[in-house]
């Protein structure tokens, strides 16, 4: 019950924090906004922004609404940002290129994502840019076609759907039949709807009447026999190695004021039991480099070092898509300031950290972290959002 | 008895394994590309069953039955594991 109330007051407070923004007027706005810049760039070449942008932006060939409908183009406050694996761009300006035959040949392009953003003045001048690069150089969730193709044959494929294609041909005896009469028509119609709502839910309790009970019975066993495997085998690649390295800066007024490096590493296990709701083990090595407000020398004084070791376990998952809802992150981080400390901050520390993150949207999580900071004894506590990134790389 | 080609287009996947079930005769497909059947002339309905890409998110496979280059009809799945029929008349 605790719980959730907690999840209503916090979707609650989401909520009134997006609305209280007019998102939606102020969304429109900004796509009316960037297409202005943008025409604006086609007849005054020598300002921001490069053909290729203005091609994206007065929507030519579609690319702008394709941008804004697959979430690779986002516009916020001021600012545009563009997110997205090499792959994902690909198959926008050129679709052909989302065949099978150039899909496993781009592996590298879907292990690649890229980010870019600008941050515009009231002038619409771009007034800082940001970009980001996040490289999987170990990616095992892609399937082995040696073990799929050991696992599943054209010939037990064949055999698993034998008794449904002799209700197939009930039908198809019952939609040849010469000189039907009215009662001959109405039981077409009825079987032909009766393997028409089968192939959308492969419901084999629709095929009765086509076929004895036994069949159905036979068909259903030999079906999910082979589905539950197929599931099986897509769970464990969903839990495969997962080892990524990558940077986010931002750039203004002709200095860096942030770089961050990251290398980042997620494998699942656990029991066969565990495989609905899997944990995941996780570790990131962190080096953030910034510039403090006070800072006017134009360097990156301020360097932490960070590193993140933890265990992640679904607790709730969405019955519809059996995507996670409810997550809990037990672990601990080491953080080392090198340098640019604050008054009254401590150079290193060891916190134990556990978090709860609800999902509120797909691929955005709120998270509510609790920490034990060793070194003050006192327990910290934070609210943030995040995207999870791990999703891009699928 | 009259040629029917069978093509199939796979978009976001790096590959399947299906079966198509028409008039006695079993195809089956790895990939996408186009393989011909021959077949009497007269309604089939055809079983297609199978399995798209587990490590695809979004896998579509889309499947065309033509005769003399015209199209009998289409089907376009973006189930992962599936069994459907298609009605497909021969001409």
């Amino acid at each position: 019950m605790r719980k959730i109330v907690l999840i209503k007051i916090l979707l609650f407070a989401f909520w009134l924090n997006i609305y209280s923004q007019d998102f939606g007027k102020k969304f429109e706005e900004k796509k009316a906004e960037a297409k202005a810049i943008a025409k604006d760039a086609v007849d005054n070449p020598n300002k921001n922004f490069k053909s290729i942008f203005t091609d994206i932006f007065l929507g030519g060939n579609g690319y702008y609404q394709a941008l804004i409908k697959n979430g690779i183009l986002k516009q916020g406050d001021g600012e545009v940002k563009v997110n997205s694996t090499i792959y994902g761009l690909i198959r926008i300006f050129d679709s052909t290129k989302r065949e099978d035959q150039f899909f496993k040949k781009l592996r590298w392009a879907r292990n690649i994502q890229i980010g870019a953003g600008a941050v515009f003045d009231d002038d619409n001048k771009i007034e800082a840019v940001n970009s980001s690069l996040s490289v999987a150089v170990i990616n095992k969730r892609v399937t082995n076609w040696r073990i799929f193709y050991k696992k599943f044959t054209p010939a037990s494929i064949a055999k698993a759907t034998a008794n449904v294609e002799k209700a197939f041909g009930v039908v198809e005896a019952l939609d040849n039949k010469e000189n039907k009469t009215k009662a001959d028509s109405a039981a077409y119609d009825k079987a032909a709807k009766q393997i028409e709502d089968f192939g959308k839910n492969n419901d084999f309790s629709l095929l009765k009447g086509l076929i004895t009970d036994e069949e159905i019975e036979e068909a259903k066993t030999q079906w999910e026999s082979l589905t539950k495997e197929y599931n099986d085998y897509k769970k464990k690649l969903t839990g495969a190695p997962l080892l990524t390295f990558g940077y986010e800066g931002d750039y203004g007024n002709n200095k860096w004021s942030k770089v961050n490096a990251k290398i980042e590493f997620l494998v699942g296990f656990g029991a066969k039991k565990d495989s609905v709701r899997n944990y995941d083990f996780y570790t990131g090595v962190f080096y953030n480099m910034s510039q403090d407000t006070l800072n006017k020398t134009g360097s990156l004084n301020r360097k932490v070092f960070l590193a993140k070791v933890g265990f992640n376990k679904v607790l709730i998952k969405a019955k519809t898509d059996g995507s996670s809802l409810l997550e809990v992150f037990g672990g601990g981080e080491y953080q080392n300031i090198n340098s640019g400390i604050y008054i009254k901050e401590v150079k290193s520390a060891f916190k134990f950290n556990a978090s709860l993150s609800f999902r509120l949207a797909p691929n955005l999580y709120l998270p509510i972290q609790v920490k034990w900071n060793t070194n003050t004894g006192r327990f910290e506590g934070f609210l943030d959002l995040k995207f999870d990134i791990l999703t891009l790389f699928k | 008895m009259a040629k029917v080609k069978v093509k199939l287009t796979l978009k976001d996947s790096e590959g399947c394994q299906l079966v198509i079930k028409i008039g006695g005769q079993t195809l089956d497909f790895q990939g996408g590309g186009t393989k011909t059947v021959e077949l009497d002339p007269k309604r089939y309905t055809a079983l297609i069953a199978g399995f798209q890409d587990p490590g695809s998110t979004d896998p579509i496979a889309k499947i065309e039955f033509l005769q003399d280059q015209q199209l009998l009809n289409e089907i376009t799945i973006t189930e992962s594991s599936f069994i459907k029929p298609l009605r497909v008349v021969v001409k």
